[in-house]
Parts: structure tokens; C-alpha cells; sequence
């Protein structure tokens, strides 16, 4: 009896049990179907809010885009580029702080990611923290970069880094960071123009003119690289090269001041350099003599307004070289000729501290000495 | 003849343990399911009724229209329905023997999804809870399961919807354990368990494993920060006071108005909160999005305060307007705002290193919930499991600690039974319902007890128990204990002029005891079980009597302890099978 009951109740259970098993299925079958719908709005909802905030930022309305993309980026959590475009609203805004913890959301998802530590690297070089700029920069540079034109957009990063570091004056660092640009450019002159010139700022002409000479290789007329590649010799005192440059420059069509007065400037160099390569002995006294009349009139005139006995002294000196340059008659005196270009560099020097600084041939007298300091 | 009737009842035995075990898993999935379902229905009735970029007019008239609805249907059909539920749920397992009606649940989710749904400041994790816990006390009665068991089943589904809708199975134990039956040596940790865990695999598989939060990478810059998580704490304290009190006054301003108005008290509820969300949408419905936010970044301080303030608000009268919808996720929101704004502000202002406002919501999370829920162990757990970072640990408690002193120094009554207090319904502290079940039996006995010899005769037992007015009576020599015997069968005995039979023929040997270290539980579950007395017997030696239990002698106690509301222990204590049909209006 008792044991009919038991299997009676037994027999109860298990069909109750079915029954809330089968419940549970179709609940749970229900409930995805349900989910996969919402989700599909969200998505849709997301998208449209995203799609509102970019039309806003780019009107200019960065607090409608702020809103919009801050009710894309809460709705389809998973889309980072919903928050990646709010934290760009927020930085563009000056919301530094927010902006901040927004990207660096993303980086804790997703550490190597390139844009986001890029993105990091831009905040902290606009708040000016230089230490974590280089730091993000050098995280985005190892991240991980999508799409064929990784290679492209991790040198331009590179460049982007050492532009920052230059606009910090740390020039030894970018010129590191702009050694390793050198050696992955592409055969491209725009590239190498590029990065010669930022060789020029922070200092290395000698890699400059290398790149500009490389661009020229691959364009023979780029006009661009020739007055470059002028500028970079002429940095180097290699004035020959230099005004080979700049008057190939020219005659390609560069009309710029800048270049004129380089070229105005250069030729005088090469005219008044009394120690140029292949020169007769008259031809050095006479470069030399010119070099002496000009800085010892500009030393006059000087004298005239304010006078000392440095400049006395340079004057009388500059009298005894004049006399010794007579007196060789145009024979051949190396040191004579070595000292005298030391004397006008001294006496063009001297002037410069007191009347100003030197312009014209007084300015090509005093890079002529420059360029010889070791003679002197 | 004992014998296969003791089977059978070891069948029953068997049978009901083993039914409740598969209906734990069962109950856990469903209650999953519902949660899912609960939060996903809110979200398709905001994009229903809102669309994407809702006009002031509209904000204005959905709240107004839906809270009218559904203040009809809460008036008319699910009065139990309003507010939160887990104080529904609470005073249903400690007064009501677990049982919530079935319509209850249906009601809850349909004004639920109607209230939160239509913009409402409120949150969906209590009214998970509470729909859970009637289709669980439903499905309990459907397999008529023991009253005791189908009691059980209501906390262990109270687990499973918070694990279900907040996806931190720990918390939503600690919860169910700390909240609802304020004991946390609960024996029923393995059932709520593994209920809790079958409701994340299933909410998992249906949502995905994306996190309700994406919670930042949490740091402690160093010692001295912990300065800032103790100001933390005191703001926490601050706005956890201030709900409180805020709620608990304009409910009672709104429960003082004539019953007549109870209709349109919603709706006037939703035509406030109408009117701030034109200018604060941001504060409308539960606002995870704007949580997540928060705590990741993309909200500006001065939008966070404002936020904070403005949430308190809203919630408040979208609670005390009689609205379907719990304050779980409006104390996350409130704190993960107040948090976000200190952070932001000692980041900006502190001399030591800071961690990142984030961080310092996601700690404000918890000491707000902390102090706003007063379950501290479930907010420590939460934000631990949001995190699974250790290192959160020191800070947050830190924080928790300081936010629920300071709101139960000004607040004394947690918040879940002050609202009950409010709806007349009188439920102790969860500290207190401790303190009484850890009442042991030989706190409870009494060594008044007649004892009668197993060889003496029906007549001279009639004698014995003559003089008292008790039902059963120990059998037994020199305190050593062999059976019970009732009055009854005495009485009966002596009606059939068999006045010579020994009592030992008579005697009840299938009986249950206590030792005198048993809970009070214990004792309650065992005494329902004798026929009106509970021998308290020696560990050592089970034969050996030292006291009784009647329930008589644990009526006095419970009045003694506890007052008239723990009657529904002395109808359980009885036998009775509580059938309350009438329901409380919440």
C-alpha cells in the first residue's frame, strides 16, 4: 500500500519535474531570442547616436558630440571606437582628466593596442608631460597596428614623437628616434625631404643632406630637396655643394627670399675665401685683402660709435697685416694668408659684440673664419 | 507494523530532499531566465516607449500614462507588487512561512518592466528578487513540498535572480543569506549556491560573458591614500543617510494621504520624474550605462555631482509614489557617482598619489550600498567580484565600513524594514533574528517533567499525568529514557477498561530529540515533528534524559524574545500548515 503510494508520488515528481524542465527550455529559448533583439537595437541605437556625435564634432559643437558619443559609447560597450571618438570629443574640449580615464579604459582592454596608446601619447604631449608622451609614443610604436599600412603609420608616429620632442628641445632624443625613421624610409622624396628636414632641426646636417641628396635621386627636379640639400651644405660649410644647390634651386623656379639671400650669401663666401681649394697665391692676397678692407672699414665705423681699446688694437693690427701683404709681393705664405683670415674673423667678431651683427659680405667673412677656425 | 511505515516515511524523506536538490538547480535557472528576461523586457519597453531621441512632450507623457497603468494595476490587482520586493520577500519567509502567491510574481514583472521601463528612477534587481522568490514558493507549493522546504526554496531563488541580474553569484549568496534570512550560517548556503551558479551559466550563455561593468584596473597609489578612501567612506555615509531619510519621509508624507488617492499617487510620481528627465535624462530608469561610465571615464565632475544629486531625487519619488521598482542599482548609481566626483576631486587636489576616479567609484559603489542596503558583506563581495582584484579589499572596507556606521548611527533601522515598518508590518533586525536562532536548547528546556516507568500500568500513568495539563509524557527509569507516550492514548486506554497494560506496550519508540547544544531551529523543526514534547537528552549517552521541550515552554520563550510577531513559529511549532490568504498591502 505504502509502497504504491511512494511510486504514485514518485511517478507525480518526475512528471512535474518534466513539465518544469520543458518550461525552462522554451523560457530559455525565448529569453535568447530576446536577447539577440535587444542586442540588435542597441547596436542600431549606438550606431545612430555615433553617427550624431561625429556630425556634431565636426560642425564644431563638441559638447553635442560629447553627449552623443557618451550615450553611443554606454549603449554598445563593446564598439571602442565609440569611446575612443568621446575621449577625442573630450580631449578636443580640454577635459584632459576625462579624456584620460576614457583611453585608458581602452588600454587596459586592449594594452597593445597602437591607436589607443597613440591617442594616450597625444594627451599627455598636450598636458605636457614629456615623460609619459614618450612613453605612450614608444608603446604605440611596439603596439600592434591594423592593415597594410602599418609600416606607414608607425614612421609617421615616429615623426610625430620626434616633432614633440624637438617642440620640447630634447633634440638628442629625437635625433635617435629619427636615426631609426632614417633607416626604414620608403623610395619616396616626399619621405625623405621629410625627415631631412627634421635632421636639419634638431642639428645632424650631415644626415639631412644625405636624405635631400637621396630624395634628389629619386627626383632629379625636386625643387624642394635642392634648396634643402643647399641648406644642409651650407650648414655643413660645404659651400661649393651649397651654392650648387641653391642655384640649381633657382633655376628649377625656387624664388623664396630665403634662398635668395642663402645663395647671395654663399657666393660671397666662395668669392672671399682666401683659403678655397685651387688658388693662386695672388688670388689668396687679393681674397685677403678684400676680406681685411671690409672688416677694417666696418671696424671704423664702429670705432665711431663706440670705440675701445680692443678695437684700437685690432685696427693696428689689421694695418700690419695689410703691409705684410704688401710686402710678400705675391708670394706664396701660407700661414700669412691663415692668420690674416683669423685677423678679419677676429676684428668681424669683436664689431658684431659692440655695432650689431654682421650682414653681407661682413656676414660671409665671419663664416669664412668659422669655417677655418682651425687655421687660425 | 513500524517498520515499513519507518520506510516509507525515509522514502518521503528521501524523496522531498532529493526534490528540492533538482528544484535548487531548477529554480536557479529559472530564476536566470526571469532576471534576463526582466531586464531585457525594461530595455525593449524604454526603446518602445521613448524611441532614440525622445521629445520633451513625450517625456513628459510616458511616465505620466504608464505610471498611471500601472497604479491601476497595483491598486487593483498586485497591491504586494509596489516598491522594491525584498522586503516583501523578507517579511514573506519570516512571517508568511516563505509563501508568496504566484500572481504576485506575474504582477511584479508587468508593472515592473511598466515602471522602470517608462523612465522611473529605479532599480530591477529587487523586483528580480522578488519574482523569483513567488515563482519559487509557487513551484514549492505545486510540489507540495513540507512547508519548511518550500520556505527554503524562497532565499535559495532570492540568490539565484540577484546572481541572474547582477551576474556575482558570491554576492547574491551573501546577499540571500545576510538580507533575506539575516543569518549567514544559514544551512541552506549549498542550495542557494548551486542555484546561484546555475543562473549565471544560464544568464551567461544569454547575454554573453561581458560583465555587467567594465570596471577599471584598480590601484592603491600608496598608504596614505587610503585618507582619501576614508573621506570616501564619510561621503558614502552622507548620501546612503540622505536617501534614507528622504525616502523614508516623503513615503511617509505619500502613505499619510487618503487611500482614494493611491491611484494617481504613481502617476504623479511619473509626471515629476517626467519633468527631470527633460533636463536630466541621464537619471532615467536603472542607469547602468551612466554607472559604467562613471567608472571608466567620459563623465565630467561636475556632471557626476549633479547626477548624484538628481538620482537621489528621482528615486526617491519614483519609490515613494508607490511605483513598481527597487533602490539596488539607484544606490550603485548614487554611489558610483559620489565616488567618481571625490576621486576626480583628490585627484585634482591631493599631495600623495591618487588612484583614478574610477577606482574611487567603484569603491563608492560599494560604501553607499553599504550603507543604503546595510549588507556590508554582500557590497564587499559585489565589488570584489565586479574587480576580482584583491587589492580592492583594503579600500573598500575601509570605505563600507565608515559609509554603514555612519548611516546606521543616524539610521538605526536598516531601510529594507523601516519601509516594511512603514506598511505595519513589525520585522526584526537581521542582528536580532540571529541573536534568537542562536538560542540553544538547553537555554529552552525545563526539567519539569514527569517521568513514567515503562513497567508500571495504564491506570497508575493515568494517575501520574492527572496532575498536569501537558499531551506526552517522557517513559523511562532513573532519567534513562525509552519512549514517549501521549494522554491521549492513556485516555483511550483507560476508555477500553484496560487499566492493567503495561505502558511499555504502549510506549512511542520512534521519536525525535535534541542535545542540549541544538539550535533553536533545530528544535523547532524537531518538536513539529514529536507529538507535543521534545526530550533534551546527553550527547554522551542519548538514553540519558536531561530536560524537555514543550510547546509551551517555547511559546513563553518566542513571547519572551520576540513578541507577538513570531507567532507564525508557534503555529509552525504546532503543526499547522500556514494557509495565509489575505496579503499585506506594501
Amino acid at each position: 500500500m505504502n509502497d504504491e503510494k511512494t511510486v504514485r508520488l514518485l511517478r507525480r515528481d518526475v512528471l512535474q519535474l518534466c513539465v518544469l524542465g520543458v518550461c525552462v527550455i522554451f523560457l530559455y529559448l525565448f529569453t535568447r531570442a530576446a536577447a539577440a533583439r535587444i542586442g540588435s537595437i542597441d547596436r542600431h541605437v549606438a550606431a545612430t547616436w555615433y553617427a550624431e556625435g561625429t556630425r556634431s564634432f565636426r560642425s564644431g559643437d563638441a559638447k553635442g558630440a560629447i553627449e552623443s558619443f557618451t550615450k553611443a559609447a554606454a549603449i554598445d560597450r563593446d564598439n571602442r571606437t565609440y569611446l575612443l571618438a568621446l575621449a577625442d570629443a573630450l580631449a578636443a574640449t580640454n577635459h584632459n582628466m576625462e579624456a584620460q580615464e576614457a583611453l585608458q579604459r581602452l588600454r587596459e582592454a586592449d594594452p597593445t593596442n597602437a591607436d589607443f596608446n597613440l591617442h594616450l601619447a597625444r594627451l599627455a604631449a598636450k598636458r605636457g608631460n614629456t615623460s609619459e608622451a614618450v612613453v605612450y609614443y614608444h608603446s604605440a610604436l611596439d603596439g600592434m597596428w591594423a592593415g597594410p599600412e602599418a609600416l606607414e603609420q608607425r614612421r609617421n608616429v615616429r615623426i610625430e614623437l620626434v616633432q614633440f620632442l624637438i617642440a620640447k628641445h630634447d633634440e638628442n632624443r629625437a635625433l635617435s628616434e629619427l636615426l631609426v625613421v632614417d633607416t626604414e624610409l620608403p623610395d619616396k622624396p616626399s619621405a625623405h625631404i621629410q625627415v631631412a628636414k627634421l635632421f636639419l632641426q634638431v642639428g645632424d646636417a650631415r644626415h639631412a643632406l644625405n636624405d635631400f641628396a637621396e630624395a634628389l635621386r629619386l627626383d632629379l627636379h625636386d625643387v624642394g630637396a635642392m634648396t634643402g640639400a643647399g641648406e644642409a651644405a651650407f650648414r655643413l660649410d660645404d659651400y661649393r655643394k651649397a651654392r650648387h644647390y641653391l642655384e640649381e634651386a633657382t633655376a628649377q623656379g625656387d624664388k623664396s627670399s630665403r634662398t635668395a639671400e642663402s645663395l647671395s650669401l654663399v657666393r660671397m663666401v666662395t668669392l672671399y675665401d682666401p683659403l678655397a681649394p685651387g688658388l693662386g697665391a695672388k688670388e689668396r692676397q687679393r681674397r685677403l685683402s678684400l676680406g681685411l678692407n671690409q672688416a677694417t672699414q666696418r671696424l671704423e665705423e664702429c670705432q665711431s660709435k663706440s670705440n675701445s681699446p680692443d678695437l684700437d688694437a685690432l685696427k693696428g693690427e689689421a694695418a700690419a697685416m695689410q703691409a705684410e701683404i704688401l710686402s710678400t709681393g705675391g708670394a706664396q705664405d701660407p700661414a700669412m694668408i691663415s692668420s690674416g683670415v683669423g685677423l678679419t674673423y677676429r676684428i668681424e667678431n669683436a664689431v658684431d659684440a659692440r655695432c650689431g651683427v654682421a650682414r653681407g659680405v661682413d656676414e660671409a667673412l665671419l663664416l669664412i673664419g668659422r669655417r677655418h677656425g682651425d687655421t687660425q | 507494523m513500524k517498520a515499513p511505515a519507518a520506510t516509507f516515511a525515509q522514502r518521503l524523506r528521501l524523496r522531498e530532499n532529493q526534490i528540492f536538490l533538482l528544484l535548487s538547480v531548477l529554480i536557479g535557472i529559472l530564476s536566470g531566465l526571469t532576471a534576463v528576461l526582466f531586464t531585457l523586457s525594461i530595455q525593449g519597453a524604454t526603446y518602445a516607449l521613448f524611441g532614440i531621441s525622445p521629445s520633451a512632450l513625450r517625456f513628459i507623457l510616458v511616465p505620466t500614462v504608464v505610471s498611471f497603468i500601472a497604479g491601476f494595476l497595483l491598486k487593483n490587482y498586485f497591491p504586494e507588487a509596489r516598491g522594491s520586493g525584498v522586503p516583501q520577500v523578507e517579511a514573506a519567509y519570516h512571517l508568511r512561512n516563505g509563501r508568496i502567491p504566484g500572481r504576485v510574481a506575474f504582477g511584479k514583472f508587468v508593472t515592473g518592466v511598466m515602471c522602470i521601463g517608462c523612465g522611473h528612477s529605479m532599480g530591477r534587481e529587487g523586483p528580480s528578487v522578488q519574482i523569483a522568490a513567488g515563482l519559487a514558493s509557487t513551484i514549492g507549493r505545486w510540489f507540495r513540498l513540507s512547508p519548511e522546504k518550500a520556505r527554503s526554496l524562497v532565499p535559495v531563488a532570492a540568490a539565484a535572480a540577484l546572481a541572474g541580474a547582477f551576474n556575482t553569484p558570491v554576492a547574491a549568496v551573501l546577499f540571500a543569506l545576510e538580507e533575506i534570512i539575516g543569518d549567514m550560517n544559514a544551512p541552506l548556503i549549498g542550495s542557494a549556491v548551486l542555484a546561484s551558479v546555475s543562473a549565471v551559466i544560464v544568464e551567461r550563455s544569454v547575454l554573453g560573458n561581458s560583465p555587467i561593468f567594465h570596471v577599471p584596473q584598480y590601484r592603491l597609489m600608496s598608504a596614505t591614500e587610503l585618507v582619501a578612501y576614508m573621506l570616501l567612506g564619510v561621503v558614502g555615509g552622507a548620501v546612503s543617510l540622505a536617501f534614507c531619510k528622504g525616502l523614508l519621509w516623503m513615503r511617509g508624507l505619500v502613505l499619510k494621504l487618503p487611500p482614494r488617492t493611491r491611484l494617481y499617487q504613481p502617476a504623479l510620481g511619473g509626471l515629476i520624474i517626467g519633468a527631470i528627465l527633460i533636463f536630466v535624462p541621464q537619471v532615467m530608469g536603472v542607469g547602468y550605462m551612466f554607472v559604467n561610465q562613471a567608472l571608466n571615464g567620459g563623465l565630467l565632475l561636475k556632471t557626476m555631482m549633479v547626477l548624484c544629486a538628481v538620482k537621489l531625487v528621482a528615486t526617491i519619488v519614483s519609490y515613494a509614489s508607490g511605483n513598481a521598482g527597487g533602490i539596488f542599482s539607484p544606490s550603485l548609481y548614487l554611489g558610483a557617482m559620489a565616488g567618481g566626483a571625490v576621486g576626480m576631486l583628490v585627484h585634482k587636489l591631493a599631495l600623495f598619489p591618487s588612484g583614478s576616479p574610477g577606482a574611487y567609484a567603484l569603491v563608492g559603489m560599494g560604501a553607499v550600498f553599504a550603507g543604503i542596503i546595510r549588507a556590508p558583506m554582500t557590497s564587499v563581495f559585489m565589488i570584489f567580484e565586479l574587480t576580482q582584484d584583491y587589492e580592492v579589499f583594503v579600500p573598500l572596507m575601509v570605505a563600507n565600513m565608515i559609509s554603514f556606521a555612519i548611516s546606521r548611527q543616524f539610521q538605526p533601522k536598516p531601510l529594507y524594514h523601516a519601509l516594511l515598518e512603514q506598511d505595519h508590518v513589525d520585522l526584526h533586525g537581521a542582528a536580532a533574528r540571529g541573536a534568537t536562532l542562536s538560542q540553544l536548547a538547553q537555554e529552552l528546556m525545563t526539567s519539569d517533567f514527569t517521568m513514567i516507568s515503562p513497567n508500571a500500568s495504564v491506570a497508575s500513568a493515568a494517575d501520574a499525568i492527572s496532575t498536569t495539563n501537558a499531551n506526552c509524557f517522557l517513559v523511562g527509569d532513573n532519567g534513562t529514557l525509552s519512549g514517549l507516550i501521549s494522554r491521549d492514548r492513556v485516555e483511550r486506554e483507560m476508555q477500553l477498561n484496560r487499566k492493567n497494560t503495561p505502558v511499555h506496550d504502549l510506549v512511542i519508540s520512534e521519536f525525535r530529540h535534541v542535545h542540549p547544544d541544538h539550535s533553536l531551529e533545530v528544535v523547532i523543526d524537531r518538536l513539529g515533528r514529536n507529538p507535543g514534547l521534545l526530550p533534551v537528552v546527553s550527547r554522551r549517552n542519548s538514553s540519558h534524559i536531561l530536560g524537555v521541550i514543550t510547546p509551551q515552554s517555547l511559546a513563553q520563550f518566542v513571547r519572551q524574545s520576540l513578541g507577538n510577531q513570531r507567532r507564525g513559529w508557534i503555529e509552525q511549532m504546532k503543526g499547522r500548515d500556514q494557509e495565509e490568504s489575505a496579503s499585506d498591502n506594501y
